[in-house]
């Protein structure tokens, strides 16, 4: 449904998007996870049809972005990552105003508003003007404005950015039932659990360039097979930094207070093998322990390992 | 209904939206009673001492006044309506939404310019009122009536479509207002002033000339004895005001104006300034309107009128 081909965008000397190489299946869920400025939002407005690429080629649904943008607009429903509201216009006027700006008939639009409303939980809001919503009600709002022609594709520029925890949650069920409809949906986010238990597929991209991208489960796997150990010493802090940062299973050592940091790929067999190692060179090492880290510190240590 | 139309929803939202607060009303009535005010003053003040008749002379006077004053608040007005409708969408962050529907950018534009006219628009047609009890004394043609409407509304567009080009073209809503308000105003002073100078010019160099005649006729005069100098039929020789003159007259709204009442502003007109006006800031208008369907898409396809 979605597919890029050596996509990439210039900003005069700036790389935004560099090759980037796509492909979403229907009815996919795919998750675009990267820090901020990573290239999520120059991707998602260039199959939005808002940006012309610098090079490479987009499609949805079959049509390149450039050449056909009326056809993917009918067939796509955008959700930016900043969007504002229009002052004086109450809640349905809003809705009722997206589905003239796509043809929707007058005779089906009050049914599809009710329904629209009823989907992200703004049902008796209807007569309410739309600059006095929370923050939350205008981004399920503007949820509920991308679904009025009923498009295929969604494409949703981190459409839990500044909500509460409440918010969010509503946010993510939401889009859950979205995905259970059978939309194709892309969606962006730069806090990767958000995405994790939605997507079926995600990519992860940093500086422009996807880093990894594949289903969730092969990519967790990969996470998994990492761990942080901490380690306290008497002394030697940084002789002993140096000599894990040489060592073939350490990927990143980080010192604080309490002593290092170690990023290491393997399990138990792994952690025995290092910890000797270290008594054996004569570190004074005094604690070694595996320390509880969230998945996505993990996760960011994979991409860094993969973008170097 | 299907809207697949060139006004696009885009006109009904901002008409909802412009004519729903209280502001708006607001405005025409302070509006219409200060237009009115100043009628009823100017009617009062010709009567008092008189025997309590209005002449149709003064009912002139007071509908060339009132003329004047609206076709400046129409140049004080339609820029600031007009010089916001696409950089405050922009600025709102609710464009990108806009561009990413079904609505064409012709439509788009077309529809913001509408919307954006329609107060002006209200404010001139709420005082025909006040033009009816103003022609009710006599005095005034009704060509000379329609062609004050008309020229209220060819303004109205070409001073939306300069808004309208500069909000698409500049990010900011200020600096776009700012920079219409300024064209404004150097458009009637540049015509203005051009054509003074230009005829000044013009005026200086004929002076200079006829000198240099006479004096050449009157040497010959002098060498040939018995002869008739041509010093006086140099004196016949008139000054013509120069056809840049003209056009630059032709093209400053306010001069316009003045012609229809047949005051003979800078002399008579050569011809009726009338097609060169419309013509002109028509054609400029719609050049205008065009650039800023051209400039509104993120991606450039050309002009698509129609959705």
């Amino acid at each position: 449904m979605i597919k890029t081909v050596g996509l990439s965008k210039n900003y005069k000397e700036v790389e935004a998007l560099v090759d980037l190489n796509l492909t979403i299946d229907k009815g996919s869920v795919f998750g675009f996870i990267g820090p901020n400025g990573a290239g999520k939002t120059t991707a998602m407005s260039i199959l939005a049809t808002l940006l012309s690429p610098s090079r490479g080629k987009a499609y949805v649904g079959g049509f390149e972005v450039t050449e056909r943008p009326e056809e993917v607009r009918q067939i796509i429903g955008y959700m930016p990552d900043f969007f504002g509201v229009y002052d004086n216009l109450k809640v349905d006027e809003y809705l009722d105003f997206y589905a003239q700006a796509y043809f929707v008939p007058a005779s089906k639009r009050p049914g599809l508003i009710k329904d629209l409303l009823e989907l992200v939980n703004l049902s008796g809001k209807e007569g309410v003007y739309v600059d006095t919503l929370s923050r939350g009600m205008k981004q399920r709002l503007g949820l509920a404005r991308c679904l009025v022609h009923s498009p295929q594709v969604l494409i949703l520029d981190e459409p839990a950015s500044g909500l509460d925890p409440r918010a969010r949650v509503e946010m993510r069920e939401i889009l859950k039932e979205l995905g259970k409809l059978g939309k194709t949906i892309l969606i962006s986010s730069h806090i990767l659990h958000e995405l994790t238990d939605m997507c079926d597929t995600i990519g992860i991209i940093e500086n422009g360039r996807m880093l990894i991208s594949g289903q969730v489960k092969d990519i967790l796997s990969q996470a998994k097979g990492m761990g942080i150990i901490r380690i306290n010493l008497l002394g030697q802090h940084q002789e002993t930094s140096n000599y894990l940062k040489r060592h073939q299973l350490v990927n990143d050592v980080i010192r604080d207070d309490h002593g290092l940091r170690v990023y290491i790929t393997g399990g138990q067999q792994e952690n025995y093998r290092l910890l000797k190692e270290l008594v054996t060179n004569g570190f004074p090492v005094t604690g070694f322990y595996p320390e509880q880290e969230d998945l996505e510190n993990v996760f960011m240590k994979i991409t860094q390992e993969v973008a170097q | 209904m299907n809207n697949k139309g060139l006004l696009s929803p885009v006109l009904t939202k901002e008409l909802k939206q412009r004519f729903r607060t209280f502001r708006g009303p607001l405005v025409v009535v302070l509006y219409l009673g200060a237009v009115v005010a100043i009628t009823l003053a100017f009617v009062y003040l010709s009567t008092r001492h008189g025997v309590g008749t209005f002449q149709p002379d003064r009912s002139r006077e007071l509908f060339i006044m009132l003329s004047m004053l609206q076709l400046f608040m129409i140049a004080f007005v339609t820029p600031g309506m007009s010089a916001g409708v696409i950089s405050s969408e922009r600025e709102r962050q609710t464009l990108n939404i806009l561009l990413t529907t079904r609505l064409s950018p012709a439509s788009i534009i077309l529809s913001k310019l509408i919307s954006s006219l329609s107060f002006t628009l209200l404010l001139v047609i709420t005082t025909l009122p006040v033009y009816a009890m103003v022609t009710l004394y006599g005095g005034i043609a009704p060509n000379q009536l329609a062609g004050v409407f008309g020229l209220y509304f060819l303004n109205m567009v070409f001073f939306g479509s300069v808004g309208v080009f500069l909000s698409t073209w500049i990010r900011k809503t200020a600096i776009s207002t700012v920079i219409s308000y300024a064209l404004i105003f150097a458009l009637v002073v540049f015509t203005f002033l051009g054509a003074e100078l230009i005829d000044q010019y013009a005026r200086n160099k004929y002076h200079m000339e006829m000198e240099r005649m006479t004096t050449e006729a009157a040497t010959a005069a002098a060498e040939k004895a018995g002869s008739y100098s041509d010093a006086q039929v140099h004196s016949y020789i008139m000054y013509e005001t120069p056809g840049s003159v003209w056009i630059l007259r032709s093209l400053n709204p306010v001069i316009v104006m003045v012609s229809i009442f047949e005051m003979g502003f800078g002399g008579e007109f050569p011809y009726n300034p009338w097609k060169i006006y419309t013509i002109s800031y028509g054609v400029l208008s719609m050049v205008l309107i065009l650039v800023s369907i051209y400039l509104l898409p993120p991606i450039k396809r050309g002009i698509t009128i129609w959705p």
